[in-house]
Order: structure tokens, then sequence, then C-alpha cells
């Protein structure tokens, strides 16, 4: 059942008990990422992604909790697995890059103790070996000069290098699952272009599962094999990426591809109004009070994910509407 | 004549001492620009981080003294104003910044910021009421937002706050310093639109600066590529993403991720490296070191802006 996806993430339910109410930031996510994939998945702040990626990595911290879902490795449900054990598994199995690179790395402790203390903490090697992994590792993400760069302090590099040293310590136990939250957004787009070509070229060599967790459009259709969009916490459409381009199902999807800024482009159709509050959402379709092909049967209910090509759902009455025209006929 | 010219604009940030040694070289943030802004113009800067972007839109608004050239604004040299001159100016240059939640004073309801402009220059209590309505419906907010404070707005509506607040005064030039780059895509959009319409209703100038090469194309008409304080390339705004003379302007639009999977142009991008430390720049062409183009010369003679096509000038000496 687990030969083909690496990771497998079933009606995962993350919510946050605040004094205001339960903000519900990932509510009912499904999707599954094979060996060598990358997914996808993005949205407009505050949509749940990042909470996701979270939440996957046994990461959420009070008042949020992860209320139900499965997340699958290797045959074995990670929201299940004990604290002590999890932390084993993170690193080893799956790896998390964050936005922001400065943030994630040590101040007072130079890059090459960082890196070491990354494998030692994992593997029973001597500090020599895990020295040279992270040499070999370094050279390997194409960095010169990683001698002298081991000896550095993360102030002394650029935010750009930051990051690649974060994405070293994070493949240095070839992982089978990457989770890279926002990696590039906080970097130059030159900066960006060679991180991504570099990460392209490592997930395909070492076959990694990636999840990609990004706001940017142009970057999915870099990175990604398979998309999902998500808008206030649920996934409204999954599809593969060509199909996600050509043919958006979701009126969401739509509008967010029309409303990015592209060459030669004269005016940019925006979309109406902000994102919902994630507090108290209605038991609707939370693009409702944005969508412009909204009618009257989307009020009152949440639409299913809805089949609509191969490898391709997205959730929106309008979708059911054609089965609906087609029963009445009858 | 131009509503903005810039001539050979320099910034140097001095060096420091620390117990009679160097600690810090000097910075040669904005290294001899030269420009022009017509009335009614949207110029769009653009370029990598630290290239000296934010600090020529500084010092256009005499927000940082200059440490050379001269800068005119509607035919009059302005970087020696001061006192009442300098006051009277700041009317007809307005700012808005990239960060909407920290340029606004997180006690003061939104009306109150958009009238602070309006107080300082005397008008009276009851036209600045009228303004201000007047202000918040042109950038699309409801009269009842005035009596919000900043942190109950979201990022793109603070934006709109801020940009009432740089038009209560009717300036001609609007310096935009990357002024949708922290808000969400389809926000981005909205307050695109907004600066659009604006530029037509107002006959506004802008000065539009971001490091998002398709936003600046949406907006502006000319582009001004800008590397290590100097300016490689002026290019119009719908040639840019075809060909750009200079290497770095066609790297630049490479690097952009373009949303069509197709087109993975990113992941082949050229371009190597991250730009060299402004306090030390290379000899020659400053781009000479991550050039693909680089030949002998560009490693010893500086090359100069000179016009390469129609409307287009470029500082490369392969061109």
């Amino acid at each position: 059942m687990f030969s083909t996806s690496a990771l497998k993430v079933h009606n995962l339910s993350t919510h946050f008990y605040t004094r205001q109410g339960v903000v519900k930031a990932v509510d009912g996510v499904s999707f599954t990422v094979e060996a060598g994939h990358a997914l996808g998945l993005v949205g407009e702040s505050g949509c749940g992604k990042s909470v996701t990626a979270l939440s996957i990595s046994g990461l959420v911290k009070p008042p949020g909790r992860i209320n139900s879902g499965e997340v699958w490795l290797n045959g074995r449900d990670l929201l299940k697995t004990p604290p002590r054990e999890l932390r084993r598994l993170r690193g080893r199995e799956i790896a998390l890059v964050f936005q922001d690179p400065l943030a994630s790395l040590n101040p007072v402790l130079s890059v090459g103790l960082q890196l070491v203390e990354t494998v030692l903490s994992h593997e029973k090697v001597s500090a020599g070996l895990a020295k040279k992994m992270a040499v070999v590792q370094l050279h390997r993400m194409g960095l010169p000069d990683p001698d002298r760069l081991m000896r550095c302090y993360p102030l002394e590099l650029s935010g750009g290098m930051c990051q690649r040293v974060l994405l070293t310590m994070a493949l240095l136990l070839h992982p089978k699952v990457l989770i890279l939250d926002e990696p590039t957004t906080a970097l130059d787009t030159t900066v960006q272009a060679q991180i991504l070509s570099e990460l392209k070229r490592l997930q395909e060599e070492l076959k990694m599962a990636v999840i990609l967790v990004t706001h940017d459009m142009g970057v999915i259709a870099a990175m990604a094999d398979s998309v999902a969009v998500m808008y206030a916490g649920s996934i409204v459409e999954r599809a593969p990426v060509a199909e996600l381009f050509d043919r958006p199902a979701h009126p969401y999807t739509r509008a967010l591809l029309c409303s990015i800024p592209r060459f030669g482009q004269e005016a940019l159709v925006p979309i109406k109004g902000q994102p919902p509050s994630l507090l108290n959402l209605p038991d609707e379709c939370a693009f409702l009070p944005r969508c412009p092909e909204a009618f009257t049967a989307c009020r009152g209910k949440r639409p299913p994910l809805t089949t609509v090509g191969p490898g391709h759902t997205a959730a929106c009455h309008q979708l059911c509407l054609p089965a609906m025209v087609e029963v009445s006929k009858r | 004549m131009s509503l903005l010219e810039v001539r050979n604009l320099v910034k140097h940030y001095e060096g420091s001492f620390y117990f009679g040694k160097y600690r810090r070289a000097k910075v040669r943030a904005v290294d001899g620009i030269s420009l022009t802004l017509e009335r009614g113009e949207v110029l769009g800067l653009v370029g990598e981080s630290g290239c000296g972007k934010s600090t020529f839109a500084r010092l256009v608004t005499r927000l940082e003294e200059k440490t050379a050239g001269e800068i005119y604004f509607d035919g009059q040299e302005i970087s020696g104003c001061t006192g009442k001159k300098l006051r009277r100016l700041r009317r007809h240059i307005q700012i808005i910044f990239q960060d909407s939640a920290s340029s606004l004073n997180p006690r003061w309801k939104a009306g109150a910021i958009i009238e602070e402009p309006l107080v300082n220059y005397g008008i009276s209590r009851e036209k600045r009421r009228e303004r201000v309505l007047e202000l918040m419906d042109l950038v699309g907010m409801e009269p009842g937002d005035a009596d919000k404070y900043p942190h109950e707005f979201s990022g793109g509506q603070r934006q709109r706050i801020n940009i009432a607040r740089a038009l209560a005064l009717e300036p001609a030039l609007l310096v935009c310093d990357e002024p949708v780059s922290s808000l969400d895509v389809s926000i981005r959009a909205q307050v695109l639109n907004l600066l659009r319409e604006l530029k037509e209703r107002l006959s506004l100038s802008y000065l539009f600066i971001s490091h998002d090469l398709a936003a600046v194309s949406c907006l502006a008409a000319r582009v001004a590529v800008m590397y290590l304080g100097q300016i490689v390339e002026i290019i119009p705004a719908s040639q840019l993403h075809l060909q750009g003379s200079h290497p770095y302007t066609r790297a630049l639009v490479e690097a952009v991720p373009a949303p069509d999977p197709r087109q993975k142009t990113v992941l082949k991008a050229t371009l190597k490296g991250e730009p060299p430390d402004p306090s030390r720049p290379p000899r020659g062409c400053r781009f000479h070191p991550r050039c693909p183009e680089a030949t002998g010369i560009c490693c010893e003679e500086k090359p100069v802006l000179k016009e390469v096509g129609k409307e287009r000038t470029a500082a490369c000496h392969l061109r």
C-alpha cells in the first residue's frame, strides 16, 4: 500500500483554541506525495499551508492541537508516534526548511558545528566522520570552498548562502520527505532561481518526496509535479501541475492565476475583498463572499471534492451542477 | 521640462572607525546616477536587494543627504533646499514604503493619520474633514474606517491608508518603494490596479521601485535597471521581457519564475553568485565577475550609458 506514496496525509485537522474562539487553521486536508515527486501547496497567507507543514512533522505548539487525521510515513502513523521517536524521525526521515534562514540557524555556533551536531544527534559516528559527511554534502550542494564555510558564522553569510546551508543540513541524512516552507520567499529572484535549480537537481538525484509550501505560482510552475490549492484551511483544488494551469476548475484557482502580474500585461484582475478570518468560519464554501461565479446553491453547505479529470479534483458546487442538472432531467 | 531630473547623483556612507581601526568600509550605495522622469510618467526602478534602489528613493525625497550630484524637480535644484523651501517642496514629493504597518502610528486612528499632512500644512478644520473623506473614497475605503486603528486593517488596507496619506497634499510625484512586495497575490493586484487608476485620475508621476519585474512592467512605461549603485540599462517596459540589451537585464528577467509549467526557464537561469560587496565594487564593469559574456575590456574599462536602440540606453561594452 505504501510502496508508491512516500507520505500520505489523511483528513488532517489542526485547530487553535484561542480566547476568541476556535481557529480552524487546517480542516480536513488529505493528500499523498510519491517518492521523487514534488507537491506544491499554494495559497494566500493565513490559508493554513504552513500549519499543514508543521502538523505533518508534529511541531504544532499549544494553543494549537491536531484534532484528527493520519500522516503515514513508511507504514507508520506519525501522529500516533510518541514524541521521543518522532524526534528521531525528524531529520532522518523527514526534514524541514523554513522561510527565514537567519532565524533558523543558531547565531553563536559556526555553520560546521551545527551541521556536525545534526549528524551526531542521529547517527553513531565519530565527530571526524560527521565533519567529513558535512563537507561532502556542502560540496554536493555546489557550495564553493566548504572547508572555509564550515568555520563561518551565520551572520557572515548572505541570506542565499544561509538557505543553502539549511538545505544541506536538511539533506545531510538523506530524508525520504523534505518539507520546504516558503524556502525562497525572503531571497532575491536571482538567488531564488539558483536555489530552485539546485533543489530540483537534488530532488531527482536523491528521489525525495518534496512538499513545497509557497504563495508564488511561478515557483509552483517550475518545481511542482502536482499542486494542492488551499483556501481558508481546506484544499479547494488538487491537480497535476500542467492541468491546473491549463484547466483550473475552482473559481479561486482561476482568480488566483488571473491576479498574477505577467510581463506585458496591462490591467490585472484582482480578487475582490479579503481572505476570510479563520475564526468561526461558517459551514459553507469559504470562498463564497469573494467568488465571482457564486450562485444561490452555493449557500448553506460545504462543497465536496469532486473529480473533474484524471488526478484532478476540486471543491466547488458548480462542478456538482452538471450532475444535478442531469438528475433533474431524468 | 522634465518633472524630475537627476544628474550624477552620488551617496556614499562613510566608513566608521573604532579605536582607530577601520570597522566598516565606505559603502557606495548610489554611485553616479542620472535619469529623468517626465510629468505623468511611471518610471520603474529594479535591481537586486542592496543595489541602492531605496537609497535613491530617499535621496529624491530628501530623506537622505546626497554626497554629490544634482536633483532638479520641476526645473529647480532641490538638493540644497532647507527650512521653508524644503517644507514647501515636501508637498510635491511624497513617498510610500514597503512595510505598511511600521509606517503608520499604531496609536492613531486611520482618519487622523490621513489628516496629519493637512494639519501640518495649515488647512482649516472643515476642509480637512471633507478632504479626508474624499481621500478615503479615492483609495476605496469605507467612511467608517476612519475610526479604526491600523492593527484592525489587513496589509492591503493599510497600504491604502499609506497611499491616501501620501496623496493628501496633492503631490506631483509619488515615490513608491516596494509598495506591494509584502502583500498577498490577490491583494497585490488590487493595490497595483488602484495605483494605476489614481495615476490616470490625478495625473500623477511615479518612481516605482520594486524587485518584482512583472509588477513593474504592468505599471511603468520605462524601466531603469540598477546594479551596485549604478544604472546599467533604461528600457521601455514593453520590451523588458523580450530583449534587454544588458546581460544583467536579461539575467534578471530570466530569473523571474513564469507562471507556466511549460517554460521552466528559472531552472536554467544563468546568473551565478550574488552581488559583490558595494564597499568594494569590482574594477571596470561592475557586473563583469558575474557576466556570462564578459571579455577583457570589461575587467579594465568602465562602460558608460549609451544609446543602443529606440528609447533605450545601456552601459555595456558589447553593445
